[in-house]
């Protein structure tokens, strides 16, 4: 009875304590191996980026897909992994792709991760890839770029050059307004996918990917049951079912274990804090 | 320059993945107890994040898009962007506060007819996805045909109970909503849940990618007498926690213990 009512006023730091231990051990001495399943949502994702065209697609068929980043520091451990997911797959299939930022922070974030990448699979800057420059206004730049999209955005961030000079950046030859998306992936910790379905993917048909933080996934459902998007890849363990798909091992895989022995953990002290509250509750009463 | 392996680094990053270090333990020393460390560190983000926003704002909108065209190439009409920016700045007058209403009556007519289209193009498409097949679709057959029709069954049983639930035109207690608002309680109770979960996975997400950059990134850089004595510490510090005599605490002060951030 005694450790039963102790377990209702635990110190809060003994929990903190365990909590180190579970998420530490298992990212030092991978013992857990457990199968990563790919979840419908994560395979659509996935089959939608098999379908996308790729830079040598006819002129015609041309289009760039565009990762908007809007995470920064704060989520980086969740959103970083999942837009890494995507670059890869997207540099492993020859498709041509932009990143979007409107976090501050994270521009340099999202850019120094897509040029360690691009190294890493001996990808062009320009040709293969492009980082436009931060804006700082996210539903009128949507808006704008309905019309026009090298106006809208202005400039690279490597080199601070105008995106019409097609020369340096042969990535952007066609490209002229939202429609020239081939997909639009949503890389954020809030709730910003609906200003893209309602300004481009509505209006310009254009499919949407959609990578929440854990927070945000259960709305990111509804979505993806109207049809507003095309996939989704939520949170931390999405980037690890993105990973499997691709064959992969990345940071998101050797975070998984970590991610459910802490779930087991903070289920056995919600079940734990439940009994030791109850059993307070009888003593008071009987007392 | 120092290496591991194949991986050189510069002194530049040495230092900085030493801040990185740094800072992530000094935020989490608050897991123990509010501390000056913690509070230095805390001031340490803020002050950074705002100079960088500062600077970023500067060097990759209103320099190129602003000021540049102005000075250098001589868009004069440029300088006429200044008056509705100050125009705000009118809020901290008394006398003229009428000016900054202006600009932010403009700016609040613009966000509204935004947002309505953004509602317009974002939730009728829901409202259209919610009136799904109760019964097999022409081309399904088998348990594929059942597991649809009951899929659909469970959502719009979910979908009128919640809504029954945010009907408050009738009495809850009234026969024909009170259970169905009680279901409706109930389904909610579940995506509650469901958001719970999602969020200690955000949360531990977070903490699981401090942890990997302080093994992955910054310990392969580190001397190994460093950990020897990071570990000493730590089990000094919990041999001392369960050891220490406690002091009697006062009930206002357990309170506040109970309030403080988890």
């Amino acid at each position: 009875m005694g450790f039963l009512t102790y377990l209702d006023r635990i110190d809060r730091r003994i929990m903190y304590l365990l909590l180190a231990v579970v998420v530490i051990v298992p990212l030092i001495f991978p013992i857990i191996r457990q199968k990563t399943e790919i979840t419908p949502e994560v395979m659509k994702a996935y089959e939608a980026v098999e379908k996308l065209p790729t830079k040598d697609a006819p002129r015609k068929d041309y289009k760039i897909a565009v990762i908007s980043v809007f995470f920064g520091p704060g989520t980086m451990a969740e959103n970083r992994p999942q837009m890494e997911a995507l670059v890869r797959h997207f540099f492993r299939r020859g498709v041509p792709f932009g990143i979007l930022p409107f976090d501050q922070a994270g521009t340099t974030l999202a850019y120094n991760k897509v040029d360690q990448i691009a190294k890493e699979m001996n990808k062009e800057y320009g040709k293969d890839w492009i980082a436009f420059s931060w804006q700082p206004i996210f539903d009128q730049t949507l808006q704008a770029m309905a019309t026009n999209v090298p106006r809208t955005l202005g400039r690279d961030k490597r080199y601070n050059a105008p995106l019409t000079d097609t020369k340096r950046f042969p990535i952007m030859e066609g490209i002229k307004t939202a429609g020239d998306f081939s997909m639009v992936v949503e890389v954020t910790p809030s709730g910003t996918v609906p200003a893209w379905i309602s300004y481009i993917g509505q209006t310009k048909k254009v499919p949407i990917v959609y990578c929440p933080t854990g927070v945000m996934v259960p709305e990111g459902y509804n979505f993806l049951d109207a049809h507003q998007i095309v996939g989704m890849l939520p949170g931390l363990m999405g980037a690890a079912r993105y990973e499997a798909a691709l064959g992969e091992k990345g940071f998101a895989t050797r975070a998984a274990g970590s991610l459910s022995t802490s779930h087991v953990l903070i289920i056995v002290l919600i079940i734990l804090g439940n009994i030791g509250y109850f059993m307070s509750l009888r003593q008071r009463s009987s007392s | 320059m120092h290496g591991i392996g194949s991986v050189i680094i510069s002194h530049k990053e040495i230092i900085g993945l030493w801040a990185g270090a740094i800072c992530t333990l000094a935020i989490f020393s608050l897991l123990y107890k509010e501390n000056p460390v913690y509070r230095l560190a805390e001031h340490v983000f803020i002050g950074l994040a705002m100079g960088y926003g500062v600077f970023i704002t500067w060097s990759e909108v209103l320099q190129p898009k602003w000021w540049d065209p102005m000075v250098n190439k001589g868009q004069w009409w440029w300088a006429l962007a200044i008056t509705p920016g100050l125009m705000y700045y009118f809020i901290y007058s008394k006398h003229n506060v009428w000016i900054s209403r202006i600009i932010l009556g403009a700016t609040f007519g613009f966000f509204s007819g935004l947002a309505f289209q953004g509602f317009a193009n974002t939730y009728i498409p829901m409202v259209g996805a919610s009136f799904k097949p109760l019964a097999p679709t022409p081309g399904e057959a088998g348990i594929g045909a059942f597991s649809s029709v009951f899929n659909n069954v469970i959502f719009v049983v979910v979908l009128v109970a919640v809504m029954g639930y945010f009907f408050f035109s009738i009495d809850h207690s009234a026969r024909s909503v009170r259970h169905t608002a009680a279901l409706g309680r109930w389904f909610l109770m579940f995506a509650f849940g469901a958001m719970f979960g999602a969020t200690v996975m955000a949360r531990m997400a977070l903490f699981i990618g401090r942890v990997d950059f302080l093994r992955t990134d910054f310990a392969p850089f580190v001397p190994a007498w460093f950990w020897y004595v990071a570990i000493g510490l730590v089990i000094a510090a919990v041999l001392m926690y369960l050891t220490w005599p406690k002091p009697p605490t006062k009930p206002e002060e357990a309170d506040a213990e109970e309030a403080a951030p988890s």
